[in-house]
């Protein structure tokens, strides 16, 4: 018996945080979350599997488009049609969601009930499918207590939407743990909700996140994809992570250290892509940089803001082992001054070293300096409206007010 | 501290090559250098001396890395000489060092005081932006000027540190900043602005793009409803095409069934007779002759088997031995490995058990309380050894990667971890300030104090001496008198002046009379020189004169009466003198009568004298009575000048009297303002005083007394207000460190906590993999690599005790092999089992020759009774075959033998016809309906053919009109569908939401660079204006002093002309003329420049930072007067610190020789290297 475990597919979620600078690979962003669960159902076609189990959150909550359902419904008719069962629980994404509610029933295709555990014997493949779905988005007590014993002589899988004991990033739903796991004597829990790959338990039961289906935004980086696990009787012979991303998230930490010229960092940029991307080399790489290190490129960067991440944009036209998106180019790079020293010198430096002392001496001075003397920006999408500079915190002032510094006094080139 | 010596040791083409910058007091130097003699080399080399040789310098083509020196002989303020020598490389690069020795570098270590006064805690950079000139940056620094047009924040902010054009950086900067965003409503092509747009126009496309689940479960449920429709009356059709078709069937299966009906009877007849095959005559026939061949062969055959039946039975076999001939032969050829084998499996045996044990002390290691079989069992397969080592290589690499980060924590400054100190309160602070402000406004009464009392005093002389002048007792009397109006002098001063001109007047007309009286008597005396001439008046006169004289006798001597006789008598007796006066009486008239012509003339002499003399004595009265008017006019005056306080004296006087009164008064009055002035500035003294006693204490900075002057008092609160800022400034250095390192300690924090993640994560994965290495969650990676040795040293164990065992196992089967062959031969031979196998080999391999060769013979007889018993054998089966073949005929016949068969035959035929008939009709009846034939019979009661086509006609009717209703209802079905088919699954609303989330991210990500941008321009704005606010004044003024000497006063200074909107730097030429910067030459903007950064690094000297200033090729642009004057103006410059000017210009060190003196400038020539 052969099946495939997934999860948090969040159809048509879109990818965020990716600029369209000028050079980005655009089209290769298309629907993405789309290709990835095309390429599930073609690995399954491929690989003949007998089931397909989908542990939760196949839409966005927030999403309102119902052609992601008729797409998914799609994808799933390719399954049942090849013979291929579905086996769905509903996540917190898609319990209160009227995209699940509205979608009809796909022959083939079972979604588990919120109101009870229930299980499907599947006696001529020897698996028996367990499972239960949110009835809300907020799912506080522990499902698996209400999930049915194991059937005798069958390979027992559990497919259950939590958090387990909690992850990081992650709303904590349906709590539970891995001895509750463990006493259903189930062969293999399919768990969905944490978006990370992660083998909770490696066998007596195999428990498996296999994170989601294609990351979306640089918190979710590295391969994504699916699991295959081929069983033999009640025994797992082979189970695989099986990558399906579209486009494959980076954060990626650069050590400048050393380099003196925005060709040197491309350089060093580039190589450390060719190992990002090693092995993958056929989808887009969409990637964070944060540039760190004692570097004369900081200079560059306080005098000209932008300049280092510019040069890693153009680095990714050179880059033909395979498309590369920057999402931002973040800087730690450091060059602390004497400000002690430097506040004391009866110069243009030390009049600007000064002023920024005395601005950072008071939150409320910072403020009102800081508002008054920036632009005033039309207002804001709901989404944006977080980086509305009224709503800067005091720290975020304060890193601003150091990087302005920074740029000034590297504009004046007078070397501290 | 001043460089003397600069050794280029190993420095660019330099080898050894020793420049002497002047003796001690000269500290302005011009180095001289031809072109390529290496000018700039050496200015290098200075720099790299104080600061450290770059890695990436230019001057490494000649010497080795290793090689590389520069050294320098440097003088403190206090004239401390330091032999320095610095070599390229990292580390402790400089170096204490004797160049008396050729430059050897000296072990003991500098001290950091050193290295300070070396840089004066400067970088590089910043030493030569601010104290290194070239003619480059002087005319960047002077077009800068004409950029900004002058404005006279910018110039001096520029010039202070010698920083770039602020007037370019902030236009770049707000230009930068309008690249990423324009508040403009209109502004379209800022990045923001334009993300802002296809945000808004990505978020109506996702809009317009959606389907909301509702909408498409409406148009679902009309398709659906339409689709119902269109199936109910497709099933009416369906239902009346059903009843057509039966009616159809039921008119065609009528005459079949009766045909049906028909065989079904014949075949009923025949029940009874058994249906035979078609061909059972013909097989039948071919049985019959087949039987009579076969038992003639069978005869022949039984003769030849009895024949050699007899032959075998006399030959005398051993069966036994041949049967396992084979395996004797086999195991007599391995007698030797037999013997071989016995000991292999000894030595096996032994390994395998002394291999077990270790594999049972290995397997105890791990888990003591389980078997060695159990533990292997939960060894890593290579699979789970390859994901371990990802995990430990991930864990490694993520606890590596945190651990490097957290070596890289900003360290927070020494000054951030002390306690700051408390800074009073703004209140007080402000008390101190606005009490020193009162100092400071009342600053010029202050300063009374110290100028009154000498002031009073001189004021008191001056009023003392003037009321001295004015004849004044003393101040009150002075205070008394009341001034006279000046009218009333003017009147008294006029009437006097009248009067002494009627007196004048009437003096010379006295005059003029006495004169005419004079010439009178003269005549008459001209006339009485000649004798006595008696006038009628004298005689009148005499005779009057003796009347009176008779008079007084009478009354004297005859009444009596005593009169006054002195007047007439004149002390002489009366009687005397009255006949001297008859006689003289009588004389004259004697005389009168005796020259009448003399008398005529005496007497008009006389006459005119007397009328003269009468006129005299008028005018004389006149005058009298003018001296009496002036005399009663004067008395009047003084009682006037009495009665009004002032001292006697003509109205003449009063007038410049009154004017010295009023100086009189005014002098006291001015002393008594300066003492009133005194009192006040002493009054608010004390109450300043107070009021700065009082801030001072409530400070609680300083301890002061009560009794501490003013002046004390300023300066202690100067001092305070000096600490406050101080504490203030500290506090804001605090915080700006704070928010270098809070920025600094947020970037880290934030890659910290990736990294964290990262290794939880790892840790995580890790600890999972844990259980099946036998460990609990909290192994480490060591005890996880140890228990994976643990397992490879196990599993190659298990694998040493299989080897031994499958050695042992293989040895003893390959031996148990021959033993069981042995075996099986005793137990075939039935003997014993030989305790020799050799042995027994050697036995049955002799035993088995001669068996073998009886058995050849016994095998040839074989196979000649095997071929006689085939052909016996074959022959009998086919006689048996055609025997059972006619029984098997009469048996299906019914028939007892297989003569009757024929008579069977024929029935059978009859009776097949009538079922192929009847099944064709079946045939037909199922072509033609589905239905039983029951059911049809059924049907078709009661309906004749007539009622059956009656029937078919009005169905057909009823279905035309079914159709009519389902084209309509196909029609809607139709239209529902494609409105729902029109809702396909297109990514169209997805598509638009990643370009909303990517527009958002442009904002997102630009928003920060707009925001530092816009903030370091606002920042630059406002130090420019504060700087220019601080240090315009001070630094105008000196950069005006230098600019007046470097034009040789061809320019009195520059000012600050504010005469348009924004204030602007001008020079003023020393008739009053302004010049502006823009209608300056180039070589006077650039010496406007060169004033500016004169002024500027002379802050930096009295700020104590004692570094040369190097000048390289700065006068290209002057002429030899100019050039002169900069050289003079350097000379004194150079008094507060070391100038070194380098130039290639021959004639500019005549021009310095010229114009400095000899012991305050050093000219060095550079040679060539």
């Amino acid at each position: 018996m052969k099946f495939i475990h997934a999860a948090d597919l969040h159809i048509d979620s879109p990818m965020r945080g990716l600029d369209a600078y000028d050079g980005a690979p655009v089209d290769q962003l298309r629907g993405a979350t789309r290709r990835a669960l095309i390429g599930l159902v073609d690995i399954a076609l491929r690989e003949k599997v007998d089931l397909v189990v989908l542990a939760g959150d196949i839409y966005d909550r927030e999403l309102g488009d119902f052609r992601a359902a008729l797409f998914f419904r799609e994808q799933m008719i390719r399954l049942v049609n090849a013979g291929i069962l579905v086996f769905v629980v509903k996540g917190n994404h898609d319990a209160e969601g009227q995209i699940s509610k509205r979608l009809p029933d796909v022959q083939g295709v079972h979604v588990f009930s919120s109101r009870t555990a229930e299980v499907i014997d599947l006696p001529n493949l020897g698996v028996a499918v367990h499972g239960r779905s949110f009835p809300e988005r907020v799912v506080s007590e522990d499902l698996v207590p209400s999930y049915h014993e194991p059937v005798a002589g069958r390979f027992n899988i559990g497919v259950l939407h939590t958090s387990l004991t909690g992850r990081v990033g992650h709303d904590p739903y349906a709590p539970t743990d891995v001895a509750t796991l463990s006493a259903t004597n189930y062969d293999y829990f399919a768990l969905g909700h944490v978006h990370a790959r992660e083998v909770v338990r490696e066998a007596n039961p195999r428990i498996v996140f296999p994170g989601n289906l294609q990351g979306r935004h640089v918190g979710e980086t590295g391969s994504k994809g699916c699991e295959l696990v081929i069983v033999d009787g009640n025994t797992i012979t082979s189970a695989e992570h099986v990558a399906l991303d579209v486009v494959r998230w980076h954060d990626l930490t650069l050590d400048a250290t050393g380099l003196e010229t925005v060709t040197a960092l491309a350089q060093r940029f580039q190589e450390v892509c060719r190992s990002c991307v090693a092995g993958a080399q056929d989808r887009l790489h969409a990637m964070r940089v944060t540039v760190q290190g004692e570097t004369t490129l900081y200079a560059l960067e306080a005098r000209d803001p932008g300049s280092v991440a510019a040069t890693i944009q153009a680095a990714t036209q050179d880059f033909a082992i395979a498309d590369l998106w920057i999402e931002s180019v973040r800087l730690s790079l450091r060059s602390p001054i004497d400000r002690e020293a430097a506040a004391q010198r009866p110069d243009a430096v030390g009049e600007v070293v000064r002023l920024v002392n005395e601005l950072a001496a008071s939150d409320d001075a910072l403020r009102t300096w800081t508002l008054a003397n920036l632009d005033k920006l039309p207002i804001l999408p709901s989404d944006l409206g977080d980086i509305e500079p009224g709503k800067l915190t005091v720290g975020q002032l304060r890193a601003f007010l150091a990087d302005a510094e920074a740029t000034v006094l590297s504009n004046l080139s007078t070397g501290v | 501290m001043r460089l003397v010596e600069l050794h280029l040791k190993a420095f660019g083409p330099f080898t050894d090559q020793v420049l002497t910058l002047g003796d001690g007091k000269q500290r302005l130097v011009l180095v001289h250098g031809l072109n390529e003699a290496g000018k700039s080399t050496t200015l290098r080399a200075i720099a790299a001396l104080r600061f450290g040789i770059p890695p990436r310098t230019p001057d490494k083509f000649l010497h080795e890395y290793q090689q590389m020196r520069v050294g320098g002989v440097f003088v403190d303020a206090q004239g401390n000489r330091y032999s320095l020598m610095r070599r390229k490389g990292t580390g402790v690069t400089l170096k204490l060092a004797d160049f008396a020795q050729g430059g050897v570098e000296l072990p003991d270590p500098i001290p950091p005081s050193i290295n300070r006064l070396l840089t004066s805690g400067l970088s590089v950079e910043d030493y030569q932006s601010m104290f290194g000139l070239d003619h480059e940056t002087l005319r960047k620094g002077g077009n800068s000027l004409v950029k900004g047009e002058g404005e006279i924040g910018a110039a001096l902010f520029e010039a202070s540190s010698g920083v770039g054009d602020v007037s370019k950086i902030l236009s770049e900067l707000d230009a930068t900043a309008k690249k990423f965003f324009m508040p403009a409503a209109q502004a379209k092509n800022a990045r923001i602005n334009q993300a802002l747009s296809e945000y808004k126009s990505q978020a109506e496309q996702y809009k317009e793009a959606q389907i909301k689940p509702a909408k498409w479960e409406a148009i679902a449920k009309a398709s659906r409803e339409a689709h119902d429709a269109l199936e109910t009356v497709q099933r009416e059709l369906n239902q009346k095409a059903s009843q057509q078709l039966l009616i159809k069937e039921l008119i065609a299966v009528a005459p079949i069934l009766t045909t049906l009906a028909y065989a079904n009877a014949i075949v009923q007849d025949l029940d009874q007779v058994a249906l035979l095959a078609e061909d059972a005559s013909t097989e039948r026939a071919a049985a019959e002759a087949g039987l009579s061949d076969a038992m003639a062969e069978a005869s022949t055959n039984d003769l030849a088997v009895t024949e050699q039946r007899t032959l075998i039975d006399n030959i005398e076999l051993d069966p036994l031995i041949v049967a396992v001939a084979q395996s004797v032969t086999r195991l007599h050829a391995a007698a030797a490995t037999v013997a071989q084998l016995r000991g292999q499996v000894a030595t096996a045996a032994g390994d395998s058990a002394s291999r077990t044990q270790a594999l049972n002390d290995l397997a105890a290691n791990i888990e003591p309380t389980s078997e060695a079989s159990v533990v292997i069992q939960q060894a890593p397969t290579a699979t789970d050894k390859a994901r371990l080592s990802g995990f430990i290589v991930a864990l490694e690499e993520a606890e590596r990667a945190l651990s490097q980060h957290r070596l890289t924590a900003p360290k927070q400054v020494a000054s951030q971890n002390r306690e700051p100190r408390a800074i009073p309160d703004a209140n007080l602070q402000a008390a101190v300030r606005v009490a020193l402000a009162e100092v400071v406004k009342n600053d010029a009464t202050l300063q009374n104090l110290s100028r009154l009392p000498s002031e009073i005093k001189a004021a008191d002389r001056t009023a003392n001496a003037a009321m001295v002048r004015a004849g004044l007792p003393d101040e009150s009397t002075a205070r008394r008198v009341r001034p006279l109006l000046g009218a009333a002098v003017d009147h008294a001063n006029q009437r006097l002046t009248a009067l002494g001109s009627e007196r004048a007047e009437k003096a010379k007309r006295v005059d003029e009379m006495k004169e005419a009286i004079a010439e009178q008597q003269d005549a008459i005396n001209n006339l009485l020189a000649h004798g006595h001439v008696p006038t009628h008046d004298d005689v009148s006169g005499a005779r009057a004169h003796r009347q009176d004289g008779w008079t007084l006798v009478k009354a004297t001597y005859i009444e009596g009466t005593k009169p006054d006789i002195q007047g007439f008598a004149q002390g002489r007796p009366l009687p005397e003198v009255y006949e001297q006066a008859v006689s003289d009486a009588d004389s004259l008239i004697d005389g009168l009568a005796g020259d009448t012509g003399r008398v005529t003339k005496l007497e008009a002499a006389q006459r005119q004298l007397a009328a003269l003399t009468r006129d005299l004595t008028l005018r004389q009265g006149e005058i009298q009575a003018i001296d009496a008017e002036e005399r009663d006019f004067k008395a009047t005056w003084e009682q006037t000048l009495a009665q009004a306080g002032i001292p006697n004296m003509p109205p003449a006087e009063l007038r410049d009297w009154q004017d010295l009164l009023g100086t009189v008064l005014a002098g006291f009055d001015g002393l008594q303002v300066k003492r009133d002035e005194l009192r006040y500035a002493q009054d608010l003294e004390k109450s300043l005083a107070d009021k700065l006693l009082q801030s001072i204490t409530r400070l609680g900075i300083t301890r002061i007394d009560d009794t501490d002057p003013l002046g004390t008092l300023i300066a202690v609160a100067e001092d305070n207000l000096k600490q406050i800022e101080g504490l203030i400034a500290a506090s804001n250095n605090a915080a700006g460190q704070a928010l270098q390192f809070q920025r600094h300690a947020e970037l880290h924090n934030t890659r910290e906590t990736e990294l964290v993640g990262n290794a939880d994560a790892a840790r995580s994965a890790f600890s999972c993999h844990m259980g099946s290495l036998m460990l609990g969650e909290d192994a480490t990676i060591a005890m996880a690599k140890a228990r994976q040795a643990e397992f490879d040293q196990l599993l190659a164990a298990n694998e040493s005790v299989i080897e031994a065992q499958s050695r042992g196992t293989t040895h003893a089967g390959m031996l148990s092999v021959y033993q069981d062959t042995a075996k099986s031969i005793a137990a075939a031979l039935s003997e014993p089992l030989p305790e020799d196998v050799t042995v027994a080999a050697e036995i049955w391999s002799a035993r088995l020759g001669r068996a073998q060769a009886q058995q050849s013979k016994v095998d040839l007889a074989e196979q000649r009774l095997a071929a006689a018993e085939q052909g016996l054998s074959t022959n009998q089966a086919k006689g048996a075959r055609h025997s059972a073949t006619l029984k098997r005929l009469c048996v299906s016949a019914g028939v007892q033998i297989a003569g009757e068969l024929p008579e069977a035959e024929e029935k059978s035929n009859r009776k097949r016809q009538a079922m192929r008939d009847s099944n064709a009709a079946a045939d037909q009846l199922a072509k033609a309906s589905r239905r039983s034939v029951k059911e049809l019979q059924e049907l078709l009661a009661g309906r004749d053919h007539d009622v059956l086509r009656t029937e078919e006609s009005r169905i057909e009717q009823e279905l035309v009109m079914v159709n009519e209703h389902l084209g309509k209802a196909r029609t809607a079905e139709e239209a529902a569908r494609r409105e729902l088919d029109s809702i396909n699954s297109s990514d169209a609303a997805a598509a638009a939401a990643d370009a909303m989330a990517g527009a958002a991210a442009t904002v997102r990500n630009t928003l920060p660079l707009q925001i530092r941008t816009r903030l370091a321009h606002s920042l630059l704005q406002e130090a420019v204006r504060r700087f220019k606010e601080r240090s315009q004044a001070p630094m105008l003024k000196s950069a005006s002093a230098f600019f007046a000497q470097i034009t040789g006063n061809e320019f009195e200074g520059l000012i600050n002309d504010d005469s348009n909107d924004s204030p602007v730097i001008a020079a003023k030429r020393p008739g009053g003329a302004i010049l502006s910067v823009e209608a300056m030459s180039d070589g006077t903007r650039d010496q406007l420049y060169l004033a500016l950064r004169l002024a500027a690094l002379k802050l930096q000297r009295e700020r104590g930072v004692d570094l040369p200033v190097i000048l390289d090729d700065v006068l290209m642009a002057s002429d030899d007067v100019r050039a002169g004057c900069i050289f003079k103006a350097l000379a004194d410059f150079s008094a507060s610190g070391q100038v070194i000017v380098f130039t290639h210009h021959d004639h500019l060190c005549d021009v310095a020789r010229r114009n400095v003196a000899h012991d305050a400038i050093a000219v060095v020539e550079l040679k060539r290297a």
